[in-house]
């Protein structure tokens, strides 16, 4: 499949760190001046490693510079999905002791079928509960079992789905905590269009958001995205979906949709503070 | 009546489908009772899945929640309404 494209992922500070080379057939990752990756990111980051490698491009990482950012991203198990795919890497990541951190990381995991959804969202749940409002824990819970389902039902994703999470300034009051879920499947556009026709990646985001639109045609379906977005909005947090040539970020009061560069597949993000209202 | 038991977290369709498994495929006269005493949290897509498996595809006279959540019983609420059984629902 022909490429031509320059992806970035929707962080700023990840914006332009991901190229491709299409003479050498190289997909290169560049975060040597990166000093934050967020839980958001590292999902990003497995996506396009999945993509480019599902293409047959040979993928390049650069590591930080930033010893503590190669640390985390080590401990975020970032290196399984650079082993599984056979990305070559410049420099290491380093060796480290995990010390338990079970409360504040989720590490990098995939999953490829139902029953690994449901492992995940009971893992959020164990992994959370008691470190944040129980509403908070209940949709973290509610969104990663959704959007796991979307991808094994939905995405048709080859390389099946990731996800991640961490806890922000645990302890703090003004704490928070990302949870992202992302597959390299055929996007939100191309699951609706047999159903819905063709529309662009905007369009078919602002479709996927609201009640009872799914590809499956079922008066049930359709609930999952706009759950998490009425779920998480609700709670004061941050709704990112990433789709095809654009990011929609969608917070209590406001949706705003930017053309961003293609990315094969889907990351819907979440953020949400530990403690709302207080 | 049929009574089945909720585990403490259900996530996916394929959980309602595995949960109601052994229920007859005709339903008719028969109540399904789900225990839900263990249960702690639950996905609108599980839920909306067990109503659809009891109450549309088997025919089932009536399906009750018993020591749900809160947060399950208004899943279920909604999921019934969309499907047009909620007569047929009963929490508590």
């Amino acid at each position: 499949m022909p490429i031509s494209r320059r992806a970035a992922l929707d962080s700023p500070r990840l914006d332009g760190a991901l190229s491709f080379d299409l003479d050498s057939g190289v997909a290169a990752i560049d975060l040597a001046r990166e000093s934050f990756v967020d839980a958001y990111a590292v999902v990003g980051l497995a996506c396009f490693i999945a993509s480019a490698a599902g293409d047959g491009l040979a993928v390049r990482l650069v590591l930080p510079e930033d010893p503590d950012v190669r640390s985390w991203l080590s401990r975020m198990h970032l290196g399984a999905v650079v082993e599984a795919f056979g990305v070559r890497v410049e420099g290491a990541l380093p060796r480290i002791a995990e010390r338990d951190r079970r409360d504040t990381l989720i590490e990098l995991q995939r999953f490829d079928d139902a029953h690994g959804s449901d492992r995940l969202a009971s893992f959020i749940w164990d992994r959370l509960e008691g470190g944040a409002d129980g509403e908070v824990v209940n949709q973290l819970f509610e969104a990663t079992g959704e959007l796991g389902l979307n991808v094994v039902e939905h995405a048709g994703s080859p390389a099946g789905g990731f996800v991640a999470a961490q806890r922000y300034k645990a302890g703090m009051p003004e704490e928070w905590i990302i949870v992202a879920v992302g597959d390299v499947g055929v996007g939100i556009r191309e699951s609706l269009r047999p159903r819905y026709g063709d529309m662009t990646d905007g369009e078919a985001v602002g479709r996927a958001i609201q009640w009872h639109v799914s590809r499956v045609p079922d008066e049930g379906r359709g609930q999952g995205l706009p759950g998490v977005v009425e779920g998480v909005r609700g709670l004061d947090g941050v709704v990112w979906i990433r789709t095809g040539a654009v990011s929609r970020t969608i917070t209590r009061r406001r949706e705003t949709t930017i053309g961003v560069s293609r990315l094969q597949g889907t990351i819907v993000g979440a953020r949400l503070p530990c403690r709302p209202g207080r | 009546m049929s009574t089945l038991i909720a585990p403490k977290l259900l996530s996916s369709r394929h959980q309602a489908r595995e949960l109601t498994a052994s229920l007859a495929e005709d339903l008719s006269g028969t109540v399904v009772l789900v225990d839900c005493s263990a249960l702690q949290a639950s996905t609108p897509s599980f839920v909306d899945e067990l109503v659809k498996a009891v109450l549309v595809d088997r025919g089932g006279e009536r399906l009750i929640l018993k020591g749900a959540p809160e947060r399950t019983v208004e899943l279920a609420r909604r999921a019934a309404q969309n499907r047009g059984v909620v007569d047929r629902l009963v929490t508590g």
